[in-house]
């Protein structure tokens, strides 16, 4: 077919028209050819054959298809992720260490004494208990009792971690002590019950043996008895010392 | 409101990664009815379109915003589909090969089809007729024929006239009518 329309120069227009995105010109110049070709006006029904068959392909089931990227992370997602993840131990250390910093910062006053530790957080800065060596009370004076403050609660943490590091090793101390003590007892009873039990395998295995011998002896005996009686004169025989 | 293709564009590059599977939803079944149509072979298909998406998101930030999004990811997938059937030998699909990914039989009696099984035996014909075309056939006619695109949407995608689009697309149909034809006549 396209030997005969290959004059027609029209392929261009054809598939513009056929696709309706011809131009109001190019469509009125195929249409005005149509009417004369046969060649071209059979090709344009062909094409609207293939193009009907075309459309009964249909793809209807759409399979998942996964497409993974790698997200890069923002620094809220990581800060979020990492707080998450950290044990809760190193969370708490992080709250007391916080903790401290502010009342280190803020008005904190801490004695120890005979009566013991005391600690007063004034955040105001009312009512401060605090006793100049002298009236000649200089503005320099409240800084260096901040300072001394401040240095007696790090003096003072100091102090109370150690101690509390040798409670805690004393107290894990004591605990094996008494662990080891437990189980040396629990081994002994657990000793003493498998010696109690061989003991008992070894006396039942001497009574089977017992009786073993003894229903070995009476098979013995019932054998030679019913030898003796199942023949007729054989205990006579036999008595008298001959055999056969 | 829905986000234009290029303000998820802005957002992924902006840090926000997952603002991209907005447009993988968005271009994903047309993406894989291109392959498939172009490939013939549901796998391959699966991993072309995938491909397809993740060279999309790596080269993202080449994305100049004058073209429209999706005639730059139907080329990314073109060019997928090219370099697949490149390194596979130039050979028309069986009608084993159809069965097997299509589950199409041929019917022993045309008079007696049902009319989904007559569908489904013109499907076949024609998934046989369009891969034995050459490629660059085969893509326009899909594009035009399956995804409605323009032909001036078709000669940007390819980077060619509109001239030879259509003439491509005049030259394909010629192919496919003959090629119909006898795949009608042989059963």
């Amino acid at each position: 077919m396209s030997d005969t329309n290959k004059n027609c120069n029209m392929r261009e227009a054809l598939v513009s028209y056929l696709y309706s995105e011809a131009t109001p010109d190019e469509g009125r110049r195929v249409e005005a050819h149509l009417t004369e070709c046969g060649a071209c006006t059979q090709e344009l029904a062909a094409f609207e054959n293939v193009r009907g068959m075309l459309q009964q392909w249909q793809i209807d089931e759409m399979p998942v298809v996964r497409v993974m990227t790698d997200p890069r992370r923002s620094a809220l997602s990581l800060l979020k992720e990492l707080f998450t993840n950290t044990p809760i131990w190193a969370k708490a250390m992080g709250a007391v260490a916080t903790a401290l910093l502010v009342l280190a910062v803020m008005g904190t006053e801490v004695s120890i004494g005979r009566s013991g530790f005391s600690a007063r957080v004034d955040l105001l800065h009312r009512g401060r208990r605090v006793e100049p060596a002298s009236s000649t009370i200089t503005p320099n004076i409240g800084d260096a009792v901040n300072a001394a403050s401040i240095e007696q609660v790090r003096a003072l943490v100091n102090t109370m971690v150690v101690e509390s590091e040798r409670q805690q090793r004393e107290d894990i101390k004591a605990q094996l002590v008494s662990l080891e003590s437990q189980l040396s007892t629990m081994h002994s009873a657990d000793l003493a019950k498998l010696s109690q039990r061989i003991q008992d395998h070894q006396t039942r295995l001497k009574t089977i043996e017992r009786d073993i011998d003894r229903r070995e002896g009476l098979d013995l005996t019932d054998i030679l008895f019913s030898e003796l009686t199942s023949k007729p004169g054989r205990a006579g025989v036999a008595t008298q010392g001959g055999g056969d | 409101m829905e986000l234009s293709d290029t303000q998820i564009i802005e957002r992924t590059l902006d840090g926000e990664p997952e603002a991209f599977s907005m447009l993988v939803r968005r271009w994903e079944r047309q993406i894989y009815c291109l392959t498939l149509r172009m490939l013939g072979r549901d796998e391959e298909a699966k991993d072309a379109t995938q491909e397809t998406f993740l060279s999309a998101y790596r080269n993202l930030s080449k994305f100049r915003g004058e073209a429209k999004f999706s005639s730059w990811i139907y080329r990314i997938a073109l060019n997928v589909c090219n370099t697949k059937l490149r390194s596979r030998s130039k050979s028309t699909i069986s009608l084993d090969e159809q069965r097997e990914t299509t589950g199409f039989e041929l019917a022993a009696d045309t008079n007696d089809l049902s009319e989904g099984i007559q569908q489904e035996q013109v499907a076949g014909h024609v998934r046989r007729a369009l891969n034995g075309l050459p490629s660059e056939m085969r893509q326009v006619i899909i594009m035009k024929e399956y995804e409605g695109l323009k032909f001036s949407e078709i000669a940007e995608i390819l980077g060619i006239p509109i001239s030879t689009v259509k003439t491509r697309m005049y030259t394909g149909l010629n192919e496919l009518r003959k090629r119909l034809e006898h795949l009608r006549a042989a059963v």
